[in-house]
């Protein structure tokens, strides 16, 4: 069994944790979640569109046991972005939030500025504050150093499957923080969930990869194991690289014997 | 009397609606809700005792699908 995560006091199982965007369904999402292990979800928060129906989706993962996490999607400026965690406080009761303030439309890169800004304000409201960055070590150490309970860089752009791009960077952060790192956006495959959380990550975030799946199911299984092998791993000690050839039998000697 | 829904919508309510009456009618007096009256959250608990007033804008909010 690996260690338990643990996120701003609270204790989880799993270190995968699902965005909910991007499926065909509620059903969809629901069985996805449920087969993924994942006990952390995040949601938007956004004004009643009466014209566009959209499945209910608080009550169906607060059944399966999972903690919520809004985020502030949408939000340009860290006062939309702290308005935004305060809806989210009033409407699901919990004062978890995920910063996520991405103005630029094309590449939906985090704006540093703006995010230190709005954690520096949600984290002196008493908020527990999870914040989406670039994968910048001295953001995330000024962020761990304000309060935040944790750091999520990304791996590479929201939605692009590129995986650990910014794996040189997320090693500095990992190394270097005394908060969980949770490694957000771009994981592309199970095997970007094991590599990250093999480097030492604490969890990964995921969503495109499973919800855009044509297997959703499937996929979120195959996240379900890779978490468990990437912490395992890390647990148990990556054994260490070599620039040579470091043989593991001792066939050369028994070879020679034989044929004199 | 008139408000402004989500601030696009002029809808005409009756005297001494209460957000509470107002969600109601709406079918929005449910989980993952949050309401702003002229750019002020308004914490669930007053919900029943906050009476509309002509002109108000009220901004409706609940919890959709996102990363």
């Amino acid at each position: 069994m690996a260690d338990k995560l643990i996120l701003a006091g609270k204790e989880f199982d799993s270190r995968l944790i699902i965005g909910t965007g991007k499926y065909a369904s509620g059903e969809a999402l629901t069985a996805s979640a449920k087969a993924s292990g994942a006990q952390i979800a995040t949601m938007a928060i956004k004004r009643v569109d009466s014209t566009n129906h959209t499945d209910e989706i608080v009550k169906p993962l607060t059944d399966l046991g999972i903690t919520l996490m809004p985020n502030t999607s949408g939000a340009k400026t860290a006062k939309e972005a702290v308005f935004a965690a305060k809806l989210a406080r009033e409407a699901l009761g919990t004062d978890w939030v995920k910063v996520e303030i991405h103005p630029d439309v094309r590449y939906l890169l985090p704006d540093p500025v703006q995010t230190l800004k709005a954690c520096e304000e949600l984290v002196k409201d008493g908020f527990k504050v999870f914040p989406y960055i670039q994968a910048d070590p001295v953001l995330a150490r000024l962020l761990e150093e304000i309060g935040c309970s944790a750091v999520m860089p990304l791996g590479s752009p929201i939605g692009s499957a590129q995986g650990l791009k910014t794996e040189s960077m997320l090693e500095i952060i990992i190394a270097n923080a005394h908060v969980p790192v949770i490694v957000d956006a771009g994981i592309g495959a199970p095997s970007d969930c094991a590599k990250a959380l093999e480097m030492g990550a604490s969890a990964v975030m995921v969503n495109t990869a499973i919800a855009a799946s044509a297997d959703v199911v499937k996929m979120s299984e195959a996240f379900k194991y890779a978490q468990l092998a990437g912490r395992l791993a890390y647990e148990a000690g990556l054994a260490a690289k070599s620039s040579s050839a470091v043989a593991t039998s001792p066939m050369e000697a028994f070879l020679k014997e034989a044929m004199k | 009397m008139e408000i402004i829904f989500n601030q696009s919508k002029k809808e005409n309510i009756k005297e001494k609606t209460t957000i509470s009456a107002f969600l109601k009618d709406h079918d929005l007096l449910k989980e993952g809700v949050a309401v702003a009256l002229n750019g002020e959250i308004v914490r669930k608990a007053d919900f029943e005792k906050t009476v509309l007033k002509d002109n108000d804008s009220l901004d409706v909010f609940n919890m959709v699908c996102g990363g």
